[in-house]
């Protein structure tokens, strides 16, 4: 591991989890599945507080969201089964089994690294992130992942869910993700949902990971999309000019140039499985 | 000061046991000089699948897995899985199927099919592929190891294989 800590904790409820962390300040770390810090460099004096005992897993469907407590593990997302229920399409493809049944979907999300997946299916349903401080307070998706969560939530401040609207009706998702091998980290990922009225799109959003420096939404690929007939050649016609707004970087041996080649496949396929779900076809 | 050492308790293989660990220990390095050396350092960042132990019942890497996790915990490494006299029904059918090459994956995919199998007694072949995809074989090709599965399923089920070979 390369992260070192200097000593650890362990909470048994949240309010003692956020009393331990506010006493440390900025040398608390919350560890709930703890794979991630095997990414980060050292911080001499860290004091890790285990967080994974104090509750707050489960998935509760509700009239048009899904409920997903912070320490619902990755495995739980895969296999939570419900209509409307998209999660389980991102979770399947973060390897390996052994880190799903650890890793939380709040740790997925607070330490965010450029191939971090579960924020991409976030980002393009508008779902958004419960953070408790002394109070609650709901955080839209796309500011929580604006900056990176780890360094902007203050010392005790915790997720402790995620709300994650219903893909129903007329509403498809599409998740894409490219890889070396099984357990590598994506080289490429993307994540999309449109919604039509009629034979229009009336809404796409698109969002990207790994060959960017964190996931990201692609706002041209949704202006250009906004009102087009919902077939292929729309798709085709609105991603030269997204893909052209964004710095991709290379990643595991791939240029950016190749970087920028794959966002154009990807995102192209995401685009595709969402129209023909939303279409009603089983892509 | 922050301590050099502090001391968890769990239980392991059945038995309570307490531990002196660092704060950064993985539970692979306390159980390997712990004497439970079965549990093998392959990879050290979760890739592999040969240092698979059971935590609280499901399959974890114990190289990125930190000690103090286990604090409280119920921990099965391959130790406690089965013996020369009493294997494991997947033990045995590695055995006969001559699944296992050098070895030295064996001890984590024992652990992870222990903890398919204790979950759901008969899986398909998709759970089969979810639950065994962090576990990698550079011997055998996975057939032979994949033919021992199935004739422990088998033999363990009540019912016909859900999965063909």
């Amino acid at each position: 591991m390369t992260m070192k800590f200097a000593d650890f904790a362990i909470a048994e409820t949240l309010d003692d989890a956020q009393a331990k962390l506010r006493e440390l300040g900025p040398s608390g770390f919350p560890v709930a599945g703890g794979t991630s810090f095997q990414y980060l460099s050292n911080r001499p004096g860290a004091v890790a507080v285990d967080i994974s005992r104090i509750g707050l897993a489960g998935i509760t469907g509700h009239e048009n969201e899904f409920r997903i407590g912070a320490n619902t593990t990755l495995t739980d997302l895969v296999r939570y089964e419900a209509d409307g229920w998209i999660l389980h399409d991102i979770a399947t493809r973060i390897p390996t089994h052994q880190i799903r049944n650890i890793s939380t979907i709040a740790g997925n999300i607070a330490r965010l690294f450029p191939w971090s997946e579960i924020p991409l299916g976030l980002l393009v349903l508008e779902a958004s992130i419960v953070v408790k401080d002394l109070e609650s307070r709901q955080v839209p998706a796309s500011q929580f992942f604006a900056t990176r969560p780890s360094k902007t939530l203050r010392p005790g401040e915790l997720v402790t869910e995620i709300r994650i609207p219903k893909v129903t009706g007329s509403t498809g998702f599409g998740y894409k993700k490219e890889n070396v091998t099984n357990a590598a980290f994506g080289l490429m990922s993307a994540a999309a949902a449109i919604t039509l009225d009629g034979d229009r799109i009336q809404q796409a959003r698109v969002a990207v990971g790994s060959a960017v420096p964190a996931p990201t939404l692609v706002p041209i690929a949704e202006q250009e999309l906004a009102g087009q007939p919902a077939n292929e050649s729309s798709i085709t016609n609105a991603i030269g000019k997204a893909i052209a707004n964004v710095r991709w970087q290379g990643r595991e041996g791939m240029t950016s140039a190749f970087g920028a080649h794959l966002a154009k496949v990807i995102i192209h396929d995401a685009l595709t499985q969402a129209l023909q779900r939303a279409q009603g076809e089983n892509a | 000061m922050s301590p050099a050492t502090k001391q968890i308790a769990f239980t392991l293989n059945g038995e309570s046991r307490t531990c002196e660990i660092r704060p950064s220990e993985s539970l692979m390095d306390v159980l390997r000089r712990s004497g439970y050396v079965g549990t093998k350092n392959g990879c050290t960042d979760g890739a592999c699948g040969s240092c698979t132990v059971l935590l609280d019942g499901k399959s974890v890497n114990a190289c990125i897995t930190f000690a103090f996790q286990a604090h409280g915990r119920t921990v099965t490494s391959i130790e406690g899985v089965g013996d020369y006299d009493n294997p494991h029904p997947f033990q045995e059918a590695l055995v006969e199927n001559s699944g296992c090459q050098c070895g030295f994956c064996i001890p984590g995919f024992v652990m992870s099919v222990k903890g398919m199998l204790d979950q759901i007694p008969n899986p398909t072949h998709k759970q089969i592929m979810e639950n065994l995809d962090g576990n990698y074989c550079r011997c055998t090709g996975y057939e032979k190891i994949e033919d021992a599965l199935h004739s422990a399923i088998s033999r363990t089920s009540k019912e016909e294989p859900a999965w063909e070979r």
